[in-house]
């Protein structure tokens, strides 16, 4: 290279290219731009590109992990107040939280009522800290020696109104209790079932020291509705199935404490006994015994999305109109021991109620509760993301086959074509998900594969038009200048083709992506980052094809992607290949 | 060509993971001993402890016999089953490639013969659309609206579910022996309408909707290259030497312009057709269809080596055939094209 040694002239010659790039581009610019439907595709295009750079800003929600945000198989919001004859949902719920002050964050009692059925012995106060609890409501009954009372009633409750017309999906109840009071050691034979083998029978019987309570405390939380006049014990939850769901320990105290006789605390937990027969509770589940403290936690949930009576279906009919509903808890201390002086405690921590609805946000819930709205937003990413780089690995492979091919002709035309003929003589999705099933699900794998056998056809286009430019005389004039085969392909013939490519990377891509949809469709693809085919696949492997909000957004999504790619590709190859001008 | 197919469809399964043997031995139950044997025996079965070259001999012969050997997750052999599920993919492929090309080269030639109009621009965003469309969520969609809202059509297999149950199936003709005291050999045929009927009925209209699904897909492509090929020879000088010498229009458009722009049109239904056999895997998934295709996506799922290896052989020996015989038409079509010449 004679003239690289020349540094001032290559710098001219650098300005000089630089300005006559410049002007080339503002042309091109200014000929795109008279072209609307590719500055339509540019824009659709440039939407959905922020939208794969930028989730975050579209949706505050993971599309894969935030699970149950709404109820299961949720609806949009909006249907609720769309006219009936459109498709419009009137009996929609949304998310409700009704408690107020439920774990007494305003340290008082604001927002809770109290009965009780003797002022006298028992009291209800606020109390700021007990053992590690802060903010906690104290239920106390003390009496003297000498005089039993019988069954001493307090309920605590609060009442709010239900705003909407039809049943929740599901209800969340959490109560949170610590118990204390005088108690007696005694050394009993108890049977117990072990919570750790709760199929062991017959159940074994163990001599036990128990710290006894003197005054054994019932506790029933429930749910009334006040319109109904119809009264609920929500926890435990005897009559109705109780519904657990993965993950959420301490949920099997089904029908424990309400009948209980007796709550013993020893180094080795919590025992409950319901008349005759009782149940160790595993100190690792959620009664904790601290010194003689009982720590109670249970949660509830019920749900109205399957075909048994469920809970919340109970509750709530499905002609159920909006109303006042109370929940509260009711303590009950049964003095029968008059030998000494008593007293038992009754901390409640948190008594908390709520409502998952049966709708959720723009585009409704998947069948884990998870927002769909997200799950389209997160899947403009992976579709851009494998729809662009495989189409751009398949683009420069075809373009160095082709260039190849055309330019060196005879042994590696022929090598190159035969392959080219072999991957076509293939069938290709069947070869892809085969190939896919082999080398894993992942996004990577899938933009290789997409890009290995996508080339044929442009590497063909490259080939016939290289063979046209070969025997041009700018061609000629290089080769007689001395430049070498590897110059002369890059330098003089791919600037020639160079609109092929951009075309091509254009119109191109959809195939691509939907390529990948399909695959996701199928179910060969990365399962933790979901994509739009996953979507799908999700929805069809829970024959959820009712729910259109979650069948047409993601096809949609593809075609409009799809359209903006080939409008976009037509108006370059409008712009780029002028002779087609001339015949539109 | 064929050759070196063979030999990367015999490379591919050959790399392929997993291990078919493993689907019949239960990793719970029986003794290791027990397994070992039963391993033994089920590689012996499908020859799996012999050497690699002699595998893929085979292989080869089995390929080129046209005895594909036996199903690994069935134990059926491939070629009867094969038959079966052959039927319904030409059923469902040749049916949609027929309507798709004929919609597609009609409504292409309208719409170059009434280029930019409204008609055209119409049809040309109509069918971008639905080519873009990814066709598994049309027949989603299509499930939606006709199952599921309308009622109108099944959405799964290819007859009724009962159908395969036995004294279900309606009987369309019986051929029983002539029922009178001695029998002279008169064999009779009784044809029965409404069963026949029904017969009819049960499958067209669990055909309805895969089909619309695959012609609204095929149809896109062929309008769309039928309006550019047509264009592109309407513009030739030899149509307004047509025009001029008074050719009528209709005899311009089919006669002249037609006959040149199906060249590429032959090709692409060449190759079309040629991958027919090869099914629509996820069109055939969508409706349960139980086409090649389905069975190529079960054959994955349960590392069916051998099945997936006679598919593909005969997908690519039908696209070979399919680009010879789009040679030949050429020839025919135009003769300004001479093979051995």
């Amino acid at each position: 290279m004679v003239r690289d040694s020349m540094a001032s002239g290559k710098s001219k010659r650098r300005g000089k290219s630089l300005a006559y790039n410049l002007k080339r581009i503002v042309n091109f610019v200014g000929l795109f731009a008279r072209n609307t439907r590719g500055i339509l595709g540019l824009i659709i295009i440039g939407i959905f590109v922020a939208i794969a750079l930028f989730p975050w800003a579209f949706t505050p929600y993971d599309a894969v992990n935030d699970r149950q945000l709404s109820g299961f198989f949720g609806a949009p919001t909006w249907l609720k107040s769309l006219p009936t004859w459109l498709g419009g949902r009137p009996n929609l719920t949304e998310n409700y939280f009704p408690m107020v002050n439920s774990g007494f964050q305003y340290s008082n009692l604001t927002g809770w009522n109290w009965t009780q059925s003797d002022p006298v012995h028992t009291s209800v106060r606020y109390e700021d800290s007990v053992l590690d609890h802060n903010g906690i409501l104290h239920i106390n009954f003390s009496r003297d020696a000498g005089v039993t009372y019988g069954n001493v009633t307090t309920t605590v409750y609060q009442t709010f109104y239900f705003p909407y017309s039809g049943p929740p999906f599901s209800f969340h109840g959490q109560i949170l209790l610590l118990i204390n009071g005088t108690i007696t050691n005694t050394t009993k034979t108890i049977t117990y079932t072990n919570f750790t083998n709760p199929l062991q029978w017959p159940r074994p019987e163990v001599n036990i020291t128990a710290n006894e309570l003197d005054v054994p405390i019932k506790v029933t939380m429930y749910f009334e509705s006040l319109d109904a006049n119809a009264s609920y014990p929500l926890w435990p939850l005897r009559k109705y199935y109780l519904y657990t769901p993965r993950g959420m320990e301490g949920m099997a105290l089904d029908g424990t404490i309400m009948n209980s006789t007796s709550v013993v605390v020893n180094s080795s937990g919590v025992f409950v006994s319901t008349g005759g027969v009782g149940e160790w509770i595993d100190s690792s589940k959620s009664y904790e015994p601290i010194d003689s403290w009982a720590r109670i936690i249970a949660t509830m949930v019920g749900e109205t999305h399957s075909a048994q009576k469920l809970t919340a279906q109970v509750f709530f009919p499905p002609e159920a109109t909006p109303g006042s509903y109370r929940v509260g808890v009711e303590v009950t201390f049964v003095d029968t021991n008059a030998t000494k002086p008593v007293t038992a405690e009754v901390y409640l921590d948190t008594l908390d109620m709520n409502f998952k609805g049966t709708s959720w946000g723009i585009m409704g819930a998947d069948h884990e509760g998870r927002d769909l709205w997200s799950q389209l937003i997160y899947g403009t990413r992976i579709s851009l993301y494998v729809g662009v780089l495989s189409t751009t690995l398949a683009v420069v492979i075809g373009l160095v086959v082709g260039l190849m091919a055309g330019y060196l002709g005879r042994v590696v035309d022929e090598f190159l074509m035969r392959v080219c003929d072999v991957l076509l003589v293939l069938p290709g999705l069947p070869l892809l998900i085969v190939l896919v099933a082999v080398l894993g699900t992942s996004i990577d794998n899938l933009i290789i594969l997409l890009g290995a056998l996508g080339w044929m056809g442009f590497a063909r286009v490259v080939r016939s038009q290289v063979i046209s430019l070969r025997e041009r005389p700018f061609i000629e004039a290089a080769k007689a200048v001395g430049a070498g085969k590897t110059h002369i392909m890059f330098r003089h013939i791919l600037p020639n083709v160079m609109s092929l490519v951009y075309v091509t990377l254009a119109t191109t891509v959809p195939g691509n992506i939907v390529a990948e949809a399909s695959l996701g469709f199928l179910g060969f693809t990365d399962p933790n980052r979901m994509s739009w085919g996953l979507m799908l696949n999700e929805m069809a492997a829970n024959t959820a094809y009712q729910n259109w909000w979650w069948v047409l957004p993601p096809g949609l999504c593809i075609a409009l992607i799809a359209i903006a790619f080939i409008l976009f590709g037509y108006a370059l190859d409008e712009v780029l290949n002028p002779r087609l001008r001339l015949r539109r | 060509m064929l050759l070196v197919v063979l030999a990367l469809n015999y490379a591919i399964f050959f790399l392929m993971p997993g291990d078919p043997v493993s689907l019949f031995v239960n990793p719970v139950r029986g003794s290791p001993e027990g397994k070992a044997i039963l391993i033994e025996r089920l590689k012996a079965r499908w020859g799996f402890d012999k050497p690699p070259e002699q595998r893929f001999l085979i292989y080869v012969t089995n390929m080129l016999t046209w005895n594909f050997g036996d199903s690994i997750a069935s134990g059926n052999p491939i070629a009867s089953e094969m038959l079966t599920r052959l039927w319904y993919t030409i059923e469902l492929m040749g049916g949609s490639a027929f309507f798709g090309i004929l919609i597609g080269v009609a409504l292409g030639v309208l719409v170059a013969w009434k280029r930019g109009g409204k008609f055209d621009n119409f049809m040309v965003t109509a069918s971008l659309i639905t080519y873009s469309l990814p066709v598994f969520w049309m027949g989603l969609v299509f499930i939606l609206i006709f199952t599921l809202n309308l009622h109108w059509f099944p959405h799964a297999n290819a007859f009724p579910y009962d159908w395969g149950l036995p004294g279900r199936r309606p009987i369309a003709y019986t051929v029983s022996a002539a029922a009178s005291p001695q029998w002279n050999g008169n064999v009779v045929f009784l044809f029965n309408p409404g069963g026949a009927m029904e017969l009819l009925t049960g499958y067209l209209l669990h055909l309805v909707m895969p089909l619309a699904t695959l012609t609204l897909f095929t149809y896109g492509g062929y309008l769309l290259l039928t309006r550019a090929t047509m264009i592109e020879a309407l513009t030739e000088d030899y149509i307004a030497t047509a025009k001029a010498k008074g050719v009528p229009e209709r005899g311009v458009i089919f006669k002249h312009a037609l006959k040149n722009a199906s060249l590429p049109l032959i090709t692409s239904a060449a190759i079309h057709l040629g991958f027919m056999l090869s099914g629509a895997i996820i069109t055939e998934g969508v409706f349960s269809w139980p086409g090649l295709g389905r069975w190529i996506f079960t054959a994955i799922g349960n590392t069916d080596y051998s099945v997936l290896q006679a598919v593909f052989y005969i997908v690519a020996l039908c696209v070979i055939m399919a680009n010879i015989i789009a040679d030949i038409l050429y020839g025919i079509i135009d003769p300004r094209i001479k093979y051995g010449a």
